[in-house]
Parts: structure tokens; sequence; C-alpha cells
């Protein structure tokens, strides 16, 4: 993160919780980690307030402290991601209503404010419906925020007006959001920063020497993917401790064992009033919801899970996206297979589970997947997707691209002369087809495609095959205009012997694609369309010399250089300079023009967050323009009441100003879009 | 019996002396002129080893040396020209109307334009020409000077390296690395073509690669009250649209997935040639880069492993859509001092007036 994102980041903490917290922040922003003392002498607070600052920045998950073994001392670091989580606090309200409901949306409006909750506090506040009151308990430690929110949730702050509910729903709507992972447990972890858990994690994890293995670097590597399952437990706060069982061949009476004495051990170490694992809960083995029974923890910490929410905003990017590009029932379609594999996916960035492996991508298995049926089931009407794809004037549809590829690839001859790719099914083939029943070589795909080998698995024709169903034609039609787009919204794995019909999101790839349009969406509304073609020419053939990408490109070399120079002024492209001698004579240089997307999507994210921080401040101070006004009209006897107590010219320019601060943050959710697109996805 | 190469010296004896000596029958200016004429009868341009000479029987006696003589002095006369293949000497014909162009040249034009003409369609740079030649400056230039009146050669235009002077020979063709193809005119790029051509294969991709629905129901009602005019107006629209090919719209559905009529590179090369847009007959190869540009340019996408193309749905600046993002849409995304922009600076936020205009727009 830059400096940008810095700034941009203390003007969010700023305007959501205040100016005593945002100092705090701002400090700790711009110095990095520091202890208590050297932060009181960088804020010139007094003790107390810095204290206090503090408390309220750790319960609202804005710092990450972490108490070193040695020496005892407690460091505090900004943490920006969730800073930045602020901007967003609109998406995740609306994101939540809709997928659990409209209450669901103010707890989540609630939990962002608060930062962690307990779930006893919540559900006691909502069933007495003394939200104001609770809420200032809730938030007693943490001090009120002083400015209203900016956005969205500020309507919702406070004014939670479920009078008459009872516990029961209260319980059913957190356990939903439990079950989504829109809302997660705290854990201890959750306040330390990525460096901190490591080490943590490091001495939770046993030794290498506890390993069986054949060597030094086995040991290691099983040690190594120890302590990534030990963290990513912590952060997704899964329970891990069976497959360490079995990863480790020991008694499971003996591993827990380990664990406790483990977890006895980091008690003691711990110097800091959270003492366990998880805030809030004693059990050893934890479980948050008892059966099916609408039951929770009273004790159990919630926290809102910002990974989960990015997998959700991503989806809706992509739907959107496939809504574009595509067509709108297409993309109905594909929100059903995201929707479905919403459980599936638990962060946007996932690393390779393992990284020396080298065919981790080759492996489809690792991939979040659906089976035709299931989807077919999920999508229960599909009379509005009739009609909504287009079909050749004869009608003629070959769908046998679609079979598993060794099948295909006997099949397909391109027939250079017409253009057109047609089918033969030559006669071999067919003895092929009803001579080899007992053959079941599928997975080999290795062979030889010319072996006749488990050919008979596969139908050669999957809906010839299939009783008739329009229903689920209609749908498999969606699923495969996806797999065919250039974006790969959908990978397609066809029917095996083992396995019924499947479909895959590889979103690596996917969101690759997508950031590099987005990026070029860029390029071409601020350079236009030329640049564009020339940032394309480059990204396919490389490194490339002004002559050939003149000739390549069909540009005057006039025009061409009017293209060139400004986006390599903005820094989208790049210019190498390789002398072909010692020299170093411009005339005896090549240059060479490249497009590097990494470089691009970096520099194009920085000009977004300054450009958010742009019009946080300019918000700012369109803001402190009317302030006497705008304190007046929030004033709680005013409001609702506006007209009576403001005069005309006061209203009028507070309507301005309202109308301004919406039209301000829309842009900004927007430029956040973006953001999200870039960085997150 | 080969001739190791085209350069060996034979001893230089007189020529009648040599020809009486073997055959009564002909004089050697009768057997040089049978020579060439049979070798003339060949179709222009077919090169003939030592042992095709021999074969036509006209050498007395199959000698070796009587065969080189002839060839020799058919060389010399401008008729035969001596070239070497795979280290052996092999002759071409030169009709007999160039060869006395070519023997009006003086020494160093020759020399120049036997370079020029080795370099075919290719033409040749200046400055190689005079490295070849081993001339001096002012007298190359001379010599090409001297060429060009005599209407031998041409100046041409590569469009690598418009700056190059290079010439060839003048009744040749450019090849196509030299003139660029047919999107360039004397060595300019013709911008009006390429924009009509891409804009006419681009409305070809358009109209088999997306489906458009049939237009609602009560448009088509409404045809029945139309006049005359109007109905004709409307048959003449589809008609256009129905034409080669069609535009962008928001309604158009994608294919069914079966769909094979996705045009490929050939389709497009034969359609547009069918199409008479273009006087001269485009190749698949410029076709293809045509193709290219308007994928690069965002508005066609390859599929089916980069076999078919397809048009891009939705396009920038079309049906009335831009395509912006949060960026592109601000005003600071477009700001000519974003760099500068610094709280406490010169220009900021605060006093921007680009933001100003934004926000009362
Ligand atoms: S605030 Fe104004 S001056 Fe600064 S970058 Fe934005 S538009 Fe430009």
């Amino acid at each position: 993160m830059s400096r940008h994102a810095y700034e941009l980041c203390h003007l969010l903490v700023d305007d959501t919780y205040g100016e005593l917290t945002s100092r705090i922040f701002e400090v700790l922003l711009f110095h990095g980690r520091l202890s208590l003392p050297a932060l009181q002498h960088q804020t010139h607070l007094s003790y107390r307030l810095v204290k206090h600052g503090l408390a309220v920045l750790i319960q609202q998950h804005l710092i990450l402290w972490y108490t070193s073994s040695h020496d005892h001392q407690t460091l505090y670091e900004a943490n920006t991601a969730n800073a930045y989580s602020l901007v967003r606090s609109g998406k995740y309200i609306k994101v939540a209503a809709a997928q659990v409901g409209e209450f669901a949306g103010k707890v989540i409006a609630n939990l962002l404010l608060l930062g962690h909750a307990r779930v006893g506090d919540l559900v006691q506040a909502y069933k007495a419906g003394q939200s104001r009151s609770t809420h200032d308990r809730l938030a007693a430690n943490g001090g009120t925020p002083s400015t209203p929110l900016s956005n969205s949730s500020r309507h919702e702050e406070g004014r939670i007006e479920e009078q008459n509910a009872t516990v029961e729903p209260i319980y059913g709507m957190l356990c939903d959001l439990l079950r989504l992972e829109l809302v997660s447990p705290v854990h201890i972890s959750h306040f330390r920063s990525d460096a901190d858990n490591r080490i943590e994690a490091e001495k939770v994890v046993p030794k290498p020497e506890v390993y069986k293995a054949r060597n030094e670097r086995e040991q290691n590597a099983q040690r190594e993917a120890g302590i990534k399952r030990k963290l990513k437990e912590w952060r997704y706060y899964t329970h891990g401790e069976e497959n360490e069982a079995e990863h480790l061949k020991k008694g499971k009476k003996r591993l827990h064992q380990d664990l406790e004495t483990g977890r006895l051990e980091k008690r003691q170490r711990l110097y800091s009033p959270l003492s366990q694992d998880v805030i809030g809960t004693t059990e050893e083995v934890y479980q948050p919801m008892r059966g099916e029974a609408h039951y929770l923890d009273n004790d159990l910490i919630l926290r809102v899970n910002h990974a989960k929410f990015a997998v959700l905003i991503r989806n809706d990017h992509l739907v959107d996206l496939a809504d574009r590009t595509i067509s709108t029932s297409t993309a109905r379609v594909y929100a059903q297979v995201l929707h479905a594999l919403e459980p599936q996916v638990q962060d946007c960035r996932v690393e390779p589970a393992n990284s020396s492996e080298t065919d981790a991508e080759a492996d489809p298995s690792s991939s979040p997947q659906i089976s035709t049926d299931e989807l077919v089931r999920a999508i229960k009407d599909s009379s509005e997707l009739a009609n909504t794809l287009g079909k050749s004037d004869d009608g003629r549809l070959d769908m046998t691209q679609f079979d598993h590829p060794k099948k295909r690839r006997k099949k397909e001859v391109i027939n250079e002369d017409q253009g057109t790719i047609d089918i033969e099914a030559s006669f071999d083939e067919e003895e092929d087809l009803s001579g080899s029943d007992e053959e079941d070589n599928v997975s080999d795909v290795s062979s030889d495609p010319n072996e006749v080998n488990g050919d008979a698995d596969f139908d050669p024709n999957p809906l010839t095959s299939l009783p008739h169903d329009p229903h689920r034609d209609t749908i498999r039609s969606h699923l495969l205009v996806l797999t065919i787009h250039p974006f790969s919204f959908l990978h397609h794995l066809p029917k095996t012997s083992i396995l019924p019909e499947r479909w895959m999101i590889d979103f690596p790839l996917l969101t690759k694609n997508v950031i590099h349009h987005t990026l070029l969406e860029t390029i071409t509304s601020r350079h236009g369309l030329p640049a564009a073609r020339l940032t394309r020419i480059l990204f396919d053939k490389g490194r490339t010399d002004e002559k050939v990408l003149c000739s390549t490109s069909l540009l005057a070399q006039k025009t061409m250089r009017s293209y060139l120079l400004p986006l390599h002024k903005a820094g989208m492209i790049g210019l190498q300079e390789v002398p072909r001698d010692n020299s170093r004579n411009p005339q005896r240089t090549n240059f060479l023009w490249f497009f590097d997307p990494e470089r691009c999507r970096v520099k194009v994210l920085e000009e977004t967050y300054k450009t958010m921080a742009r019009y946080l401040k300019r918000a700012k101070m369109e803001g402190e323009k009317i302030k006497g006004t705008v304190e007046k009209a929030s004033r709680s006897d005013v409001v609702g009441k506006e007209e009576e107590f403001l005069g005309p010219q006061e209203l009028e320019a507070l309507n301005a100003w309202r109308e301004m601060d919406k039209r301000i943050w829309g842009e900004v959710s927007r430029l956040d879009d973006l953001v999200a697109c870039l960085r997150d996805f | 019996m080969d001739i190791a190469s085209p350069a060996e010296e034979v001893p230089a004896k007189d020529e009648d002396v040599t020809m009486t000596e073997p055959s009564g029958v002909s004089s050697p200016k009768e057997l040089r002129n049978a020579l060439y004429a049979r070798c003339a009868s060949f179709e222009e341009g077919h090169v003939f080893n030592q042992d095709e000479l021999f074969a036509f029987d006209i050498i007395p006696d199959n000698s070796l040396e009587q065969l080189l003589a002839y060839t020799r002095q058919l060389a010399k006369d401008g008729l035969f020209k001596l070239m070497t293949k795979d280290g052996k000497a092999c002759w071409k014909v030169v009709k007999r109307a160039d060869a006395i162009k070519y023997r009006s040249l003086s020494q160093e034009e020759a020399l120049v334009f036997s370079y020029i003409e080795g370099a075919a369609r290719e033409g040749i740079w200046s400055k190689i020409l005079r490295s070849k030649t081993n001339l001096h400056m002012t007298t190359m230039n001379r010599a090409v000077k001297s060429l060009e009146n005599k209407n031998m050669i041409k100046a041409v235009k590569i469009v690598k390296y418009p700056n190059r002077k290079t010439y060839m020979l003048a009744k040749l063709q450019p090849s196509e690395n030299v003139t660029g193809g047919p999107f360039y005119t004397d060595g300019v790029l013709d911008e009006e073509f390429v924009h009509q051509m891409s804009l006419w294969t681009e409305r070809y991709v358009i109209g088999r690669s997306w489906w458009h629905p049939p237009l609602p129901e009560h448009t088509r009602k409404s045809s029945s009250k139309m006049t005359q005019e109007q109905a004709e107006e409307l048959r003449a629209a589809e008609l256009r649209q129905r034409g080669h090919g069609r535009d962008r719209s928001k309604a158009m559905l994608p294919m069914h997935p079966g769909y094979r009529g996705h045009p490929t590179l050939s389709e497009v090369t034969r359609a547009i040639n069918g199409s008479g847009l273009s006087g001269v007959t485009m190749k698949e190869s410029e076709m293809g880069q045509l193709l290219d540009i308007l994928c690069w340019d965002g508005r066609l996408e390859k599929i089916r492993h980069g076999k078919a193309y397809r048009a891009v749905k939705q396009v920038n600046g079309e049906d009335g859509v831009e395509l912006e993002n949060g960026l592109t849409e601000s005003p600071c995304g477009r700001c000519p001092v974003f760099e500068f922009c610094e709280e406490g600076g010169p220009v900021n936020a605060r006093s921007c007036e680009y933001f100003q205009e934004w926000l009362q727009f």
C-alpha cells in the first residue's frame, strides 16, 4: 500500500470514528509498528487518551497488536485492510440483506460499526428493542462515534426498531449469517499481523523432527504444510484437528494432549487480556452451533467476515460482466452457478495448496465445481430462458465438441477449404463405439489418442441419449455458452465413467482475464481506441520495436506516436532501451515498448486510491462549509422536524449538501468497485 | 566433368580458331545461334545446366571445351547469363532486346544494374548497393541516374523504411514486403481504406455471430397502418440489415453453443472478395491482419481456439454506452495535474475547479 492508500484509510477512519481514533490511527499508519509509550510520544496525547483510543481501535479491528514472548512488549500496528473496508459498509449491508434478509443487513451494519460483538449482547439488544442504549453499552469501551457515518450505514446506526423481535428468529438469523460465513467467530489471530501469526503458528505446530519422513527436507515440507494449515484454520476458524491427526498418523488422544499442552503453554506465554484463542469461549472443542436447533452460544463473539463479502461482491461483478458480454439470461444462469459454489469459496485469492506442486492447476478437483444435476435442481424455472439462444438458419447444431477431448480429437476434422469444421465420424470409429464395452481406461489421457480406450464410456451425444428434458437442455446450453467465452467464465468437465458431467470455475484464470479487461477498458476510455489496440498488441507480442508495432497496428507512424507517448507518460506501458553495442549511442540503440499488466494494475490501483482520497477530502471540505447547519440538523430534537427549526436558506443548503454528499459517496463506491476488481478479486 | 566454378579461367584463345577445328558442318556462329534459339524456346527464366545443354545435341561431340566457349561468347554478347547453382555453372537466356539494352550500358551501369536485377521484387537499398558494387558514391549515383533515365530501374518506397532509397527493375511490381500490401498506397498507409474494410468486416461478423431476435410484434403490426412510403422505407432498412452484416445492438442474443456458423478467416476473406469492396483481391493473410486489428481494438474476439471470430457485444462508445469505470469518469481520472494534486499543494481537492464543475453538473 502506498501513501495515497494510507491517506485514504486515514480519511475513512476519521470520517467514521472521529478525531481521537483517527489521530492514533494516522500515527500508526505513517510510523509503522509502535509500542504504547512511543505512540504516546508521537501523538502528544495523554496516556489515558491513548489507551482509550487504542481500546476503541482494537474493538473496531482497525489495529493489530502483538505481544512478543521475549520482552512482553506489545506493539500496535494499523490494520489498513479493515480500514479500507469501511468504504464498503454500504455494500456489505446490501449483500447481507439480499442473502439473509433486511434484518441481517441491520445486524451487519451494527457489527461493522462495533467491530465485534457477543452473541448474547446482540440478542439482548435486538430483543429489548432499546437499541440506542444497548448500542451505547456495547460501544461503551469504544466511545460513541463522534461524527455520523457517512455512508449508508449511518442511516442504520442506532435505529434498530425490531421492537417485537423474539429471541428465536434472532438466533436463527445469526446462525444463517454464520453458516453463510458472512460473520465468523473472532479468533485471536485476527488481531495479529500475518507475520506475527506465523510466529505463533510456528510455536504451535510440532517441530520438524516429529514428522515421519525420509529426510530433513521432507520433514520441513510437512511442517510447512502444517503451519499453513494452522494459519488457515485460524483465519477461517475451522477445525483442522482431525486432519492433523490423520496427517501425523497419531492416536487422536495423544494429539489432543499435544494440542492441549500447546494451548496451555500459549496461554501462559500470552501477556494479554484476551488470553483465550476464541475470545469469549472456554470450551476445548468449540461448537458454536448445536444440532439443528437455532441456538448459539451467547458468549461467542462475532465479527464481519470481510473475505466472504469480497467473494460475494466478486460474484456480483462477474454476473454483471456476463450480462454485459453475453446476455441477461445467461448471466442469470451464471448467478446460480456462482451461488451454488459459494460454500466452496472462502476467499477470493487462493494460494495453491502446495506451491511446489507444479501441476496444481492441471488438477481440476481442487477448484470449486458442481454437477449438471445439482444445478438443474437448483434452477427451478427455466421458462424465461426459452428462446434466448440463437440458432443457425438450418438449425444444425453440433454438440460433439463438448464431448470428452479424446473423443473429440478423433471426430473433428478441420476442413480448411470450406472454412468450416466438419464432423466426420469414420467407419472405424463406429466400430470402436460398439466394440469396446469392457475397456475402462478413461483417466489415462496420456495414452495414445488413437488407441481404442474407454470410448464406450463416453456418450457420443449426451443430448440424444438422455431422455429429452428441455429444462436441462436449456440450462446446459447456457452453461456451454459461458464456457465458450474468452474470459473462461466457466469450465466444462465432460462426463467420465466415474463422475457425472461437472462445471468448474478456474477463478485465478478468470480473474486474470477480468482484470486485464478492466485495465484495457480504462485505457480505452482514457487514451482512445488506438491506444488500446497498441496495448493489446504489446501484450500479445511482447516487447516490440516501433517499426514492427507500426506495421502491425496499421497506424501511421505519427498517429501511433501520438498514442504511445501519452500511454508511456501515464505509466501504462514501458520503454526499454537495448543498446546494440557498447557505445550507448541512442542511434545505435533499440527501443522496445512493452506492456506489463501487473505494473499497470498497480498504477491504476494507486490512482484509484488517490482519486478516492480526493473525493473524501472534497466531501469533508464541503461538509465543513455548512458545518453549523449540519450539526443543527443532526440534533436529536431537530431530526425529522427540519422544516420547523431550519430557515429556508439553511434547508436549501442542507439539501444541496446532502445531494452532493450522496453523489460523492456514490462515486466513491464506484471507485471501490474498481479497487475490488483490481485488488481483491 | 564438372566445372568447378564459373570464375575459373579458361585460357582465352581466339574464338574462331577454336571453333573451326572440330565440326565441318556448321560455323561456330551458327551453332551459337542454334543453341540460343533452342534455349529461347523454353519458357522465360528457365535455368539450364550443363547436361541440359548437351542434351540439345547441338554441341559437336559434346565437347565441354566447346560448350564453354560458346556460352562464354553468348554471355559476352549479353544473350546468356552465367549463374551458379550448387557450385556448378548454369545459364539463363536473356531476351535479344534486353541484351541490346544491356550492351549499351557502361561498365558501372551494368554492374549496378545486375545487382538491382538480382534484388528482384524486394528492391535493394542504395547503401547496400554501394557496398556491394564497391563503387564510389558519385559514380554509383551517376550510374543509377542514367539507368533511371533509361527507364530500366525505378525508385520505390519501402513501407517499413520510408526513408531508404530503394531501387528495383522498372518492369517489376514491388513485393508486398515493400508496398505493405493492399493497405498501403504508394508506401503510405491508406487509413480510409483500412477503416472501410474493418467496418465491413465487423458488420459481417456481427451478423453471423449473434442472434438478432426479430422485432417485437407491436412494431410489426403498426406497419399495416403505414403509408406505402414508410413501408418501403422499412423494407429497405430491413434489407440493408440483412445484407452482408448487421449493427451491434444491446438486444443481440448469444448463439446456441452448438452453432458452428461463427465466421472463420477463410469465410471472411471469401465474403469480402465477393463484396467487391476492395479493388484488389484480399489474401487470407491480409484479412487475418485486419481481423487481428479488430480483435486488438476489442471489437471482435477469437473463439474456438482462435479458429473463428465473434463480435464483442458491447463496445465503448456505441449504443450510447460509455464503458466507464469509477476512475475514468471522475474528474481526477482525467485530470491533467493529477500527479501534482496534493493536500496543501498548489493544486488540491479543496480548491479544485474540475471538481466544482463535476459537482455542479
Ligand atoms: S482534485 Fe482536482 S486537481 Fe486534484 S486530481 Fe482531482 S481533478 Fe485534478
